[in-house]
């Protein structure tokens, strides 16, 4: 739970800059491949009472974070635009006045002073409700299309047919107001190259700004993973999926598309600011049920000597960050309709020096940006020379690329992006010795 | 103290009879323990025992008893391994007792490892009390457990004793039964002092801690003492008995079990089985029974990071104090670094030793294929003996080579007799003798090649007996073999470390199975690996492990990034046990699993 003490040190933890996630865990039916979390009770009230204990929460951490500057706020789920809209104008109302900048006008502005991404599915996206979101100062569209075909999708359980996924993007066509991410997989069952680059095909002629590109994959307890098991449903040879991936890839680079991330492609420019915050390690809100969000905490060399009396005891002295996880929907609501303090059941993970350090270059060298040597030895109060130096004997180094390496950013070629699970372990271990030698020769810098 | 009240005694019983839980329950009897804090089989206290359920290593502790007329004795029990493989420390623990508890399960009835322990216990003159245990579960046939005492093993079925260990029935007759029974110890109290050595352990604090039964005369506090055989002085900083944890004392007298502590630094000097004397008034002969242990199956342990040699150097000596069978030499090897060269009793014991030195000492270790000793004679006359693939002659300097056979017996129910049989011939055995013991069970001994016990033998037996099969063996004699050395590459490159000597027809099934094997132990590399088994440049066996595909978890956003740390943490720790052969990383499980290579 988050008491009154780490309360303190996130306040003194005073981020830059923050990101807000926002999860809305509704789904009218669960797709048989999903394993995220959502509920399938979508009655008008129990979403009317989310939302409000989501407020409670936004308020919440407003108070903690009165002058932070919000860079983005992204709206994802389970399925967002379930909510019907007359509970959702005055709900994204509320949420631009505590988040959005001040002189946030209206859906002109541009994503790279205040991106705010909203999931939708096809089935539950009408003109009126993206007036509403164009309205309220949405100005990112996610779609979650995955394939044009019927028989794909029904072997998904979307609830959307081929029409109803064309009639959607017509309407935001229509509409005009946002950027456009569409969600495109892969490796279904029976899928042929034809097939994948048929729905290539489709997908480019809505000319979307960005495109999230997945293999299908089967996620332990699904109801896929249960056909399969049974033998209903095969998935065909690993290396025929990873080819057909392969082939939407290749069409897509070809078509001008820049694979930033390993399943993220976008025209120039337009990648999305907020997914790109994670991957370069930034502080992010969690709001809303199983949200989890991810905040720095005050170190005790970096805020006044009078506050950390009240910061330290509740804080191992290692952690550097709070890794927060909010309860799932029924005891979300319990804690927000009741006088407990909002973060009274979210569940913490302290997250030390190293744990920070591994995730950043587990999440940056996924991009095409890779990570900044110098940005990040200063952040950790490190050697740049000793990073370089891990990088140098890491498995993954006759991947790097030179000239980026030479520039003083670690980017990994596209060969090797695609093999980063197998390397990371390896890098793991190499930055073992860099954190104790760093520690060792810096005690001063904690 | 009077001798009068002393009791020294053993369990002896075959495994999963029940031993542990009946040296439990005595122990709660004399409240060492208060009732709350008991963890099941606390003699057992080595984590893999406790797994295992089964003893390895003999411990041994020192009860209080008040019997039913009120007189307090004292009772010493002193725990034996019950495996095949640990028969010299069962031997040690055996000739420091007067009496042996014989345990047998009502369910199962004497197995043949039963037989072997009793005709030690009555090779060393101690009194045994049949002890029938689980008397309470379904399956349990007394009567005719009883029939077997009487036929099979030749004891009076009236004097045998009926408990359940588990929920302690029976057990306050039985401790009256041991105190009548069991004869107190003799033995000169003035004479000069005459010990046995029938265990030590290392304590990281007090240095090497001797177990010792008194036969004559005493020991003090302060006292130099001298070891027969390896003849080095210390002087006895502290003596004691076991309770749960070391209880100071300042004397140990004649019949007493208990510990030494001299400040011992030379590991090599404790030798067990030695006698240890007073070096002021010693005794004129030393106790019988001491003899060198002979290894017979040998494996080279290697540190999976060459840096930590010291580490395993240190570790194989602490160990060897404690495991006297454990016998070691230097070794190295082109793919693995410097390593020892270890002889153990058999494949548990190896198991045993590589799960100690990775648990006790925290230890990333890697063992090559178990071998047994060959005899070679060379075309010129000269005859050697090797355990080693590094050490194999080539085929053209070999005039012929010899192999250790067993003798194997084997008790089975008559209905598995076939399966046995079938598996034993398979097994290259041969028959010696088939008696039946009675209409159901027969015992049957074959002569088999050791090599073959090595690899699935005990498996194999109590699956095609359905578990009811029982197996003891002693190392017979050598015979001629068609020996031939099969190597593993990998990439191209032979690995030293996994080449085998085998029996020439095996091989082909052998190579093939390791290739298998390590095709699924070894990762996909950036590459595609050959692997392939040969004899000389004959290639018999390949497989190929293809070249590493895209290997990226797709989703990557705000909710997903602990847990891919984690796992990436949990990986870190198996990269860590890796090993690179040339270019290529080995998994330490492909060295056990080649050395696990399944027959079927």
């Amino acid at each position: 739970m988050i008491d009154a003490q780490i309360e303190t040190a996130l306040k003194l933890g005073r981020p830059n800059e923050l990101m807000v996630y926002l999860h809305l865990p509704f789904c009218s039916t669960r797709c048989g491949y999903c394993d995220f979390y959502s509920e399938t009770d979508v009655g008008e009230a129990r979403i009317d009472a989310t939302l409000r204990g989501i407020l409670r929460e936004a308020e919440w951490y407003k108070n903690i974070y009165p002058n932070a500057h919000v860079s983005s706020l992204y709206l994802g789920g389970g399925t967002p635009s379930l909510v019907p809209c007359k509970l959702l104008a005055p709900f994204l109302g509320r949420l631009a006045r505590l988040f959005a900048p001040v002189n946030y006008g209206a859906a002109e502005t541009s994503v790279d002073v205040f991106e705010w991404s909203f999931e939708a599915n096809p089935e539950s996206l009408d003109p009126e409700k993206l007036a509403v979101l164009a309205e309220s100062g949405v100005n990112r569209l996610s779609l979650g299309i995955q394939s044009f075909e019927d028989r794909f999708l029904r072997a998904l359980d979307r609830q959307a047919d081929s029409s109803m996924v064309r009639q959607a993007l017509e309407a935001v066509q229509q509409n005009g107001s946002f950027q456009l991410s569409l969600d495109l997989m892969t490796g279904l069952p029976g899928q042929s190259h034809v097939d994948v680059a048929a729905d290539v095909h489709r997908v480019l002629s809505y000319a979307p700004q960005h495109i999230s590109l997945y293999s299908l994959t089967v996620e332990q307890g699904t109801p896929l993973d249960r056909q399969i098991n049974e033998g209903l449903v095969s998935l065909g040879a690993p290396s025929h999926r990873d080819n057909l991936w392969e082939t939407a890839a290749a069409l897509l680079r070809r078509h001008g598309y820049r694979q930033y991330e390993i399943s993220n492609f976008c025209l120039p420019g337009k990648h999305a600011r907020h997914n790109s915050g994670y991957w370069r390690g930034r502080p992010y809100i969690g709001l809303g049920p199983g949200a989890v969000g991810t905040l720095p905490l005050a170190v005790a060399s970096s805020v006044v000597a009078a506050e950390v009396p009240a910061v330290a005891p509740a804080v191992n002295s290692s952690a550097r960050a709070v890794r927060i996880t909010n309860p799932g929907l029924l005891e979300y609501l319990r804690v927000m309709k009741s006088q407990d303090a909002p973060g009274s059941a979210h569940t913490l993970e302290y997250l030390s020096f190293q744990d920070l350090l591994l995730e950043r270059f587990l999440l940056g060298l996924r991009t095409s940006e890779g990570v900044r040597l110098g940005v990040c030895a200063g952040e950790f109060g490190i050697d740049e020379a000793h990073l370089r130096a891990v990088l140098e004997s890491w498995e993954g180094a006759p991947y790097l690329d030179r000239r980026s390496f030479a520039a003083g950013r670690a980017v990994l070629r596209r060969g090797g992006r695609m093999l980063l699970d197998r390397l990371l372990p390896d890098f793991a271990v190499r930055l073992e010795s860099l954190v104790i030698k760093s520690c060792v020769s810096k005690p001063g810098n904690k | 103290m009077d001798q009068s009240l002393i009791r020294n005694f053993c369990i002896i019983a075959h495994i999963d009879h029940g031993k542990s839980t009946l040296a439990d329950r005595l122990i709660q009897k004399a409240k060492l323990v208060t009732d709350r804090n008991f963890q099941d089989q606390l003699l057992d206290s080595m984590d893999i025992e406790r797994e295992r359920g089964i003893t390895i290593k003999s411990h041994a502790v020192t009860m209080p008893y008040e019997s039913a007329d009120g007189t307090i004795y004292k009772l010493n029990l002193v725990d034996t391994p019950g495996h095949v493989d640990f028969q010299y420390e069962v031997s040690r623990a055996i000739s420091s007792c007067e009496g042996a508890l014989l345990l047998i399960d009502a369910t199962q009835g004497v197995e043949a490892q039963t037989l072997s322990n009793m005709y030690m216990a009555l090779d060393h003159n101690l009194e045994i009390i049949p002890v029938i245990n689980k008397i309470d579960l379904p399956g349990a046939d007394i009567d005719e457990v009883k029939r077997q005492i009487e036929h099979d093993l030749g004891l009076d079925a009236s004097a045998v004793l009926e408990i359940s260990a588990k929920n302690n029935i029976g057990i306050d007759e039985l401790l009256e039964d041991m105190i009548k029974r069991i004869p107190p110890p003799t033995g000169n109290p003035d004479g000069p002092l005459e010990a046995l050595i029938f265990d030590s352990h290392y304590d990281a604090y007090r240095g090497v801690v001797v177990h010792v039964r008194i036969f004559q005369g005493s020991v003090r506090t302060g006292e130099e003492v001298r070891f027969w055989f390896s003849n080095a002085s210390y002087n006895a900083e502290e003596v004691g008995r076991f309770k749960i944890l070391l209880e100071k004392t300042d004397i140990l007298h004649v019949g007493e079990v208990g510990y030494l502590i001299a400040g011992i630094k030379n590991i090599s000097d404790i030798r067990v089985g030695d006698t240890m004397t007073s070096h002021k008034r010693p005794c004129r002969r030393a106790l019988p029974g001491f003899r060198e242990i002979k290894p017979v199956v040998f494996s080279s342990i290697y540190p999976v990071d060459t840096d930590d040699y010291p580490d395993l150097l240190k570790a194989v000596e602490k160990l060897k104090l404690n495991d006297a069978s454990l016998v070691y030499d230097k070794d190295s090897s082109a793919a693995l670094g410097f390593g020892f060269r270890c002889g153990f009793l058999g494949l548990l014991h190896l198991e045993v030793v590589q799960a100690r030195l990775e648990r006790e000492f925290d230890l990333s270790i890697v063992l090559t294929a178990p071998s047994v000793a060959y005899r070679i004679i060379l075309k010129d006359g000269v005859e050697t003996t090797i355990n080693s693939p590094m050490d194999y002659p080539g085929p053209t300097e070999i005039e012929h080579a010899e192999e250790p056979y067993i003798r194997a017996s084997i008790i089975v129910p008559s209905e598995y007799l076939g399966n046995v049989m079938t598996l034993c011939m398979e097994k290259r055995g041969i028959q010696d003798s088939m008696v039946y013991l009675d209409e159901k069970r027969v015992e049957i001994v074959y002569f088999m090649p050791l090599a073959e016990v090595l690899f699935e033998f005990y498996d194999r037996l109590k699956s095609v007996s359905r578990g009811y099969a029982s197996f003891d063996y002693e190392v017979s004699d050598y015979r001629s073999v068609h020996l031939v050395r099969l190597d593993i590459l990998l990439n191209g490159k032979p690995v030293d470390a996994l080449a085998q000597l085998v029996f020439r027809d095996n091989a082909a099934v052998r190579a093939k199975l390791i290739c298998e094997k390590l095709r699924e132990e070894i990762p996909r590399h950036q590459f595609k690996i050959p692997i392939q088994g040969s004899i000389g440049s004959q290639i018999i066996a390949r497989e190929t492990i293809p070249a590493l595909r895209k290997d990226v978890t797709a989703k990557c956003y705000g909710g997903d990034i602990s847990r891919k740390r984690k796992l990436i943490e949990k990986q870190k720790a198996g990269k860590k046990r890796m090993k690179m052969v040339g270019n290529v990383e080995l998994p330490q499980t492909a060295f056990l699993s080649v050395l696990k290579a399944k027959d079927d």
